[in-house]
């Protein structure tokens, strides 16, 4: 396979003898229980945390002026901060969870979570306010002000408040759309602060927490762990691995039209453990652009002591990236991402990638085992958009499987001949890369073709 | 394994349990949260929420009132007094009910400063304690009540 090499062509390194190289760690399996754990343990914690609200409720309180709406007010407060702990958790890139999930599969439940939350939470403000004038016999307005005045914590508390509205409001889909990516995404960074803030009045005017220590460590521990998990494997990790493994460009080559691969090299990368299919996100340590950091897949597997990515420069920094200068340093955070040979049900496996999805393809393609039998499908909409395509077919050449290429624009290509190309693609995993468009048209085929939900396996690229 | 159900499963199972376990025979000191308190000692008088005992005893008997109860916006409060002739011999709480268990603790930590300061000063025109001031007001005013009832200044 020495034409699946992708070594810099002008490298001053003194690249040691195929045969001793050192080869790749690949990545660990998925442990899907693990989940399944989480998920019990989540649930448990969501049923105790509403019992907790229940229980802290005497009848006299509710019956006393305001007593119903200051118990729905404790109660959708405490429920909504706990999802809001959960939503931290599903992105804090643990790895266990990060395996059987993916990071795309994560971000949909933390964007499906998302609305629950601060809807619980504006109720939480809103009751309470309520609640609380009517004990006092006071306009609610006015009571805003004795509310964050006289109790303890609420002032910074309302700030948290405020924060995670401002968040919430930017990322409602019309708003955000309108936001450059990276500007979002670390604005909404801020709700971590949001959380920090509103943590201390929680346990210190809860229900549930005052006068009951054990309550209050119970919930202190869980929120201390959770900001564990985030320091460790959002923040700590990443820097390990970035300090640990230096990486640099090496060179940057042009595959196609508006198509480069950026090869880096990197110290032990023996010792990174990556499946094929994975992404990392990258920053680039250069002025303008160290402080976005962007998911790239890995074009192949890591041939220590180079990394490759491929990348198509639509985005304003796919487009700088064209323009690197070897040596530039980069700093990762991964690898991420459950579109691995891991995630297979079945014995035989159907590829399919629209434009760029085929660098997960390509990587993906160096992991299967024999008698996998693949069958890739490429799409491009011109022949000079196939990048790649050689490496592709060599790989399959090597698995004894076989390869289609659709080229042509979209209204000539039909999804509904994927019948015609993979008769048996019922009985096969379905890997699918590409746009977004383009994997929700080819997973709605193929599950009209009889592929079960669990056999497709997904990565969107987002340009 | 279906995660939806098995999430809404554990969740029912985690609210059962700590509903169950809240029940349970044994309640902590701590759980129940606010209630009504009374003061301990009873005296020879009447009891009950407005009325006085006004004896035309010799000087020198002890003498009690509860005081009527006052709303203070966090809850409601009443105070029963005991003097010897003009001196207060005693202040204690004969209810207290809170809207949460946050003023209630606030109260209880507010009620002894009052009592003490009540007692040094022989009436109830002594200074709020800051950060329970609406308690500390209503308070005071059942005390007032209750001395106004004893026709002690």
């Amino acid at each position: 396979m020495a034409s699946l090499t992708f070594e810099p062509v002008q490298s001053g390194r003194q690249v040691a003898s195929r045969r001793r190289r050192p080869v790749s760690r690949p990545g660990p399996a998925p442990r899907p229980w693990a989940v399944d754990v989480a998920v019990i343990i989540l649930g448990l914690g969501l049923g105790a945390t509403l019992g907790l609200s229940v229980t802290a409720e005497s009848w006299a309180q509710l019956h006393a002026a305001g007593g119903l709406a200051m118990f729905l007010g404790s109660a959708t407060g405490l429920a909504g901060t706990y999802l809001a702990l959960v939503m931290v958790l599903l992105v804090s890139r643990v790895p266990v969870v990060e395996h059987v999930l993916g990071q795309d599969g994560l971000l949909r439940w933390h964007r499906r979570l998302a609305p629950w939350p601060i809807s619980l939470i504006v109720a939480h403000v809103v009751l309470l306010t309520l609640a609380y004038a009517e004990a006092a016999r006071q306009g609610a307005w006015h009571e805003i002000g004795t509310l964050v005045r006289s109790f303890p914590d609420v002032l910074e508390a309302t700030i948290g408040f405020a924060l995670m509205v401002s968040v919430a409001i930017v990322s409602v889909r019309s708003i955000r759309r309108r936001i450059r990516r990276e500007r979002w995404w670390a604005f909404h960074l801020l709700m971590y602060l949001a959380l920090a803030l509103s943590f201390a009045h929680v346990i210190v005017l809860g229900p549930s927490f005052v006068g009951h220590p054990l309550t209050r460590l119970v919930w202190g521990l869980l929120w201390l762990s959770t900001a564990g998990l985030v320091v460790t494997y959002r923040f700590g990790l990443p820097i390990v691995r970035s300090v640990r493994h230096r990486l640099e460009v090496v060179e940057v080559r042009q595959e196609g039209p508006g198509v480069v691969s950026v090869i880096c090299a990197g110290r032990r990368l023996e010792r990174l453990a990556v499946s094929g299919g994975q992404f990392f996100e990258w920053r680039f340590l250069v002025p303008g652009m160290w402080w976005q950091a962007h998911p790239f897949s890995l074009s192949a597997r890591p041939s220590p002591p180079y990394l490759r990515l491929t990348v198509k420069g639509l985005g304003d920094f796919s487009a700088a990236l064209a323009r690197l200068q070897p040596g530039t340093r980069i700093a990762i955070e991964g690898p991420y991402g459950a579109f691995t040979t891991h995630a297979r049900r079945r014995q035989k496996v159907a590829l399919i990638a629209g434009g760029i999805g085929v660098t997960a393809v390509r990587a993906l393609l160096e992991d299967l085992p024999r008698g996998t039998d693949p069958v890739v499908i490429l799409r491009a909409s011109s022949a000079d958009d196939l990048v790649l395509a050689s490496e592709i077919a060599e790989l399959v050449r090597h698995r004894k499987g076989r390869l289609h290429e659709l080229v042509g624009p979209r209204s000539l290509v039909r999804f509904d001949q994927l019948n015609d190309l993979v008769p048996d693609i019922r009985h096969r995993d379905v890997y699918v890369a590409g746009s977004e468009e383009f994997v929700r048209r080819i997973v709605a085929t193929v599950s009209h073709l009889g592929v079960p939900k669990e056999a497709i396996h997904h990565e969107v690229y987002a340009l | 394994m279906k995660r939806g159900p098995v999430a809404l499963a554990s969740t029912a199972a985690g609210l059962v349990a700590v509903i169950a376990l809240h029940s349970s025979p044994s309640p902590s000191p701590l759980a129940g949260g606010p209630t009504t308190t009374t003061s301990s000692p009873p005296p020879p008088s009447s009891t009950g929420s407005s009325p006085a005992t006004t004896t035309t005893a010799l000087p020198g008997a002890l003498l009690s009132a509860v005081g009527p109860s006052e709303q203070y916006g966090y809850g409601v409060i009443s105070v029963k007094v005991t003097v010897k002739g003009h001196r207060i011999m005693d202040v204690t709480v004969a209810s207290l009910q809170t809207a949460e268990s946050y003023s209630q603790q606030l109260a209880q930590q507010a009620i002894p400063m009052l009592q003490s300061e009540v007692l040094a000063a022989q009436s109830a025109h002594v200074s709020a304690i800051s950060g329970a001031t609406y308690t500390s007001e209503a308070y005071l005013y059942s005390l007032q009540s209750a001395l106004d009832r004893l026709h002690v200044s």
